[in-house]
């Protein structure tokens, strides 16, 4: 039966769904605070300041992959580094890039999983096992990510839509809160700022997924104003959190809140008193969001692997398998919550420092293949 | 190692009868031709079929009265054909009639063309295709010094007649049902679909039933490779025997091993005209009244004819009842297990209260309260659709009313169980479709239990899982999420809702018919109010 090619390739509106959801996952809980931290309440302006500086990001990104259509970074890198007769060469040579990027994206994934295995601990079931809780939370996302990146994306496609329920609960908490807390803003100095900007920054992780994920694109020449709505709309939300936060709490309070997110939920009152508490309500609305996020991400190590060792489609499962284990052994290794933010933190730190090496290098080899193209054809009879 | 021998050799020998088996079978019918002999043919046929133990096979031997005197052989099984029509139409016009008729034409023209008084005659030389529209109640007729044989498809109308379809009742819209026999069934669909572009593709199925199976779609609006992909899936079908439409629904389906169904069935002639003119191809199957529709997206299983005869706001409306009904129906006893057993903080206070003192004497935690109940529920259930004519609801009320209140009572369940349990069972009626609904009762149960275990963790985790699995399914090359994902805008105007009719220009688009607009311009038919 004639297969529709449109249907194994991610259309724009998927692609939305991809980036907001894999922005917009477990640093939701904790933005507010670690904002409030170095900018008080100016970062209610400074998140938009990160905003700006990730869209850089994913920019650059997105100007390398449209480059390259059809292809992901290690399809290219043996392509451009290796020949017909020495294939071996540029398998040799993709490989550093299979093991930083493909470690990058287990690590963002575990650095997810337990923050969110942790949450679960302090809200949902406190008798629970940690471990029992991030092996059930990796196990699902295996059965996900087993899958192709077509239907990752129509996962995220279908299930991003119910993040936004929380909206409304983000304003309830706003109506509840104090205006004069959001005063008096711009006390922050440049130093503060730049820390402030890096630290939420910190909180846009996972983006560098566009790799993988861009080789699938219906239209990748138009990718980059979806990217900027993506960005944007991550923005606006991460800033209706730190909004809502400082304004129930004021900076103070929410710079000594473990989930300050959670606490300001947990105020909303819903005439009728159908529901007494929102906080766990909120929790479960949110893991859907949480799951979309870590199978994003964990998904495309799986793809890079599976690229990079050209292996069948049947041995997704296997890939995903041992990469659970992998990431369930990561998730475990931060001693407590302090040290898994700053786990996290490095993370994040760490993605945009390699998006910059690999984006500089890719525009090095597109400069090589460029004149190794015009060698071949001035060589060439005419 | 004796015993490895003993079965290799047993192993070896079932083969060979196999293999024996089958080419007794093939050379029986296959490449045999008609004789000349009249004789020759009805003994082969008597032989064939052992006359002497089939007391239904009728073989009669008679004189055709032309010309000259000619022998003459027919042969039908008793209650399959028409008996009177034998008499009236063949038996008659030959023994009588053929020295009456003023013609120099040859015997055998004769009989074709001016004796026999019935218009669905045809004439074959191959014996196999004799055997088998004999054995599918058509009558034979050999005359002898000819090596032809005649079929009369004197079929008899043994089925029983149209009726009100048991399985999908709607409040307004056609009380026809289809039936058994295929032919009143395509003839269901031809009368509402008066199209010169419906193709009714026949096929046969069931090495041994020979089932007839009529593939239903119109030409130049169905996407040419779905036909031939429903075709060929069909003609891949290696089995003995097809009993039901939903044999063939299990061997041509994208998916065996998932729960839910990506092929609808219906019983109604409207729908499968509906879904036709979507682009979509139905299976008409000999012996049921279960017409299979492909392909089948997942909405599509909550929809009813009545939506669409019912002014579109009430249409949407009770749509959107029944999509609550489903969800209601897969979670509300999970729901209410983790809200009682893991997050009971979540609830109003009062709601807390009233059902622990409910659970005060309940022997058992609340998941194995709910696995019984729902347990008792099935049971119930199965028993009162078991049950001959009219005890079958009797005894359902009575036994769920006594059960029910007996249990409560002895304070083996708790009252708001009960409650929860009869809301779930009543919501899973509420679903049109009995294919789809019976997939999200059995899904009810690892659902509970995955609630009993993780509370509303739980409930996502597993919801999370059955999402996966459903985004992921296809049927026939169409995703079967569709258009939720792959989202489909233009497709969503009859999905959880429906728009009115005037917007619906469009067919939907994820079915990839030929000819994506209904008409250039859909009309009312009504006047604007000035």
């Amino acid at each position: 039966m004639g297969k529709n090619n449109h249907d194994d390739t991610i259309t724009d509106y998927q692609v939305y769904n991809l980036l907001f959801s894999c922005i917009v996952g477990i640093q939701v809980l904790v933005l507010p605070r670690e904002g409030a931290e170095v900018g008080g309440i100016d970062s209610i302006w400074i998140v938009f300041i990160s905003g700006a500086l990730v869209f850089g990001l994913v920019w650059v990104i997105g100007a390398l992959m449209q480059k390259i259509p059809r292809q992901n970074v290690i399809q290219f890198t043996e392509s451009v580094l290796g020949n017909k007769k020495r294939r071996w060469m540029g398998k040799f040579l993709a490989l550093p890039f299979t093991l930083v990027l493909g470690g990058l994206w287990l690590w963002i994934s575990s650095t997810v999983t337990r923050g969110f295995a942790e949450v679960l601990d302090a809200y949902v079931l406190p008798d629970t096992p940690q471990l029992v809780l991030m092996a059930t939370i990796v196990a699902v996302s295996a059965v996900a990510v087993s899958n192709k990146l077509v239907i990752i994306a129509r996962i995220t496609e279908f299930l991003t839509p119910f993040v936004y329920l929380a909206i409304p609960l983000f304003l309830g908490a706003f109506a509840n809160g104090d205006l004069l807390n959001l005063l008096p803003m711009f006390q922050c100095d440049w130093k503060d700022v730049l820390k402030g900007v890096l630290i939420t920054m910190c909180s846009f992780s996972g983006y560098s997924v566009l790799f993988v994920y861009m080789a699938f694109f219906q239209q990748p020449e138009k990718s980059t104003r979806t990217h900027g709505v993506a960005i944007l709309v991550a923005t606006l939300f991460f800033w209706l959190t730190v909004v809502s936060s400082i304004d129930a709490f004021g900076a103070w309070e929410v710079d000594h809140l473990v989930y300050p997110t959670i606490e300001d939920v947990k105020g909303v009152f819903v005439p009728g008193e159908i529901l007494d508490r929102f906080d766990a309500l909120f929790i479960v609305m949110w893991m859907i969001n949480i799951f979309t996020t870590i199978i994003v991400i964990f998904g495309a190590a799986v793809e890079l692997a599976m690229t990079y060792l050209q292996l069948k489609e049947k041995r997704r499962i296997w890939v995903a398998i041992i990469y659970g284990f992998i990431v369930c052994f990561l998730a475990q290794y931060p001693a407590n919550i302090y040290k898994l933010w700053k786990w996290s933190r490095w993370a994040s730190i760490t993605e945009m420092i390699v998006i910059l090496l690999v984006v500089g290098i890719f525009f090095i080899l597109l400069a090589v293949r460029g004149r190794r193209k015009e060698e071949e054809h001035a060589s060439s009879p005419s | 190692m004796i015993k490895r021998i003993r079965r290799l050799r047993k192993r070896r020998k079932n083969d060979v009868l196999q293999q024996n088996a089958k080419k007794k079978q093939k050379d029986r019918v296959d490449g045999v031709s008609i004789s000349s002999d009249v004789e020759a043919n009805l003994d082969y046929f008597e032989t064939l079929l052992d006359k002497k133990n089939s007391n239904d096979l009728i073989v009669r031997r008679f004189t055709i009265q032309y010309t000259t005197e000619c022998k003459a052989g027919l042969i039908y099984f008793d209650g399959m054909s028409l008996t009177a029509g034998i008499d009236e139409n063949v038996f008659e016009p030959l023994m009588l009639m053929g020295k009456t008729l003023d013609t120099k034409k040859d015997l055998l023209e004769a009989v074709d063309q001016s004796l026999i008084q019935f218009g669905d005659v045809k004439r074959i030389t191959k014996m196999e295709d004799l055997v088998n529209n004999t054995l599918g109640g058509n009558v034979a007729l050999f005359v002898d010094g000819y090596a032809e044989g005649f079929i009369i498809g004197l079929k008899g109308p043994h089925r029983r007649s149209v009726s009100d379809p048991r399985s999908e009742t709607v409040i307004r819209g056609s009380r026809e049902g289809f039936v058994e026999s295929m032919r009143v069934n395509t003839a269901l669909v031809r009368q509402r679909l008066q199209d010169p572009d419906l193709r009714m593709k026949g096929m046969t199925v069931g090495k041994r039933t020979k089932t007839p199976i009529s593939v239903a779609y119109l030409d130049g609006l169905a996407e040419n490779e779905l036909v031939e992909e429903v075709v060929k899936r069909i003609e891949a079908i290696n089995i003995d025997g097809i009993l039901e439409s939903g044999y063939i629904e299990e061997m041509i389906q994208d998916n065996v091993w998932s729960i839910f169904p990506t092929i609808q069935n219906t019983e109604r002639p409207d729908t499968v005209v509906a879904h036709l003119l979507e682009g979509k191809v139905a299976v008409i199957v000999e012996g049921t009244p279960n017409v299979l529709i492909a392909p089948a997206i997942f909405s599509q299983f909550y929809n009813s004819p009545d939506d669409y005869y019912e002014r579109y706001l009430i249409g949407t409306f009770i749509r959107l009842i029944r999509l609550l009904s489903l969800l209601i129906s897969l979670s509300l006893p999970a729901l209410y297990i983790s809200f009682i057993s893991f997050h009971p903080e979540m609830i109003p206070p009062q709601l807390t209260i009233a059902a622990s003192a409910g659970r005060e004497t309940v022997p058992f935690p609340s998941i194995i309260e709910a696995l019984i109940m729902e347990l008792s529920v099935e049971i119930l259930r199965e028993a009162s659709i078991r049950l001959p004519g009219l005890l079958g609801p009797t005894i359902g009320i009575v036994g769920a009313l006594v059960v029910g209140q007996a249990a409560v009572t002895a304070g083996l369940v708790s009252p708001l169980m009960v409650i929860i349990v009869g809301l779930t069972t009543i919501s899973s009626y509420a679903t049109p479709s009995y294919n789809a609904a019976i997939s999200l009762r059995l899904l009810r149960f690892p659902i509970i239990m995955s609630a009993g275990i993780f509370g509303l963790f739980g409930v996502i985790l597993l919801s999370f899982i059955i999402l996966i699995h459903l985004l992921k399914l296809r049927s026939f090359n169409v995703p079967y999420m569709a258009p939720f994902s792959p989202l489909r805008l233009s497709d969503l105007k009859d999905s959880f809702i429906r728009v009115p009719w005037q917007y619906m220009n469009q067919r939907p688009v994820i079915f990839r018919a030929e000819n994506d607009k209904r008409e250039e311009e859909v009309k009312s038919g009504g006047q604007k109010q000035p």
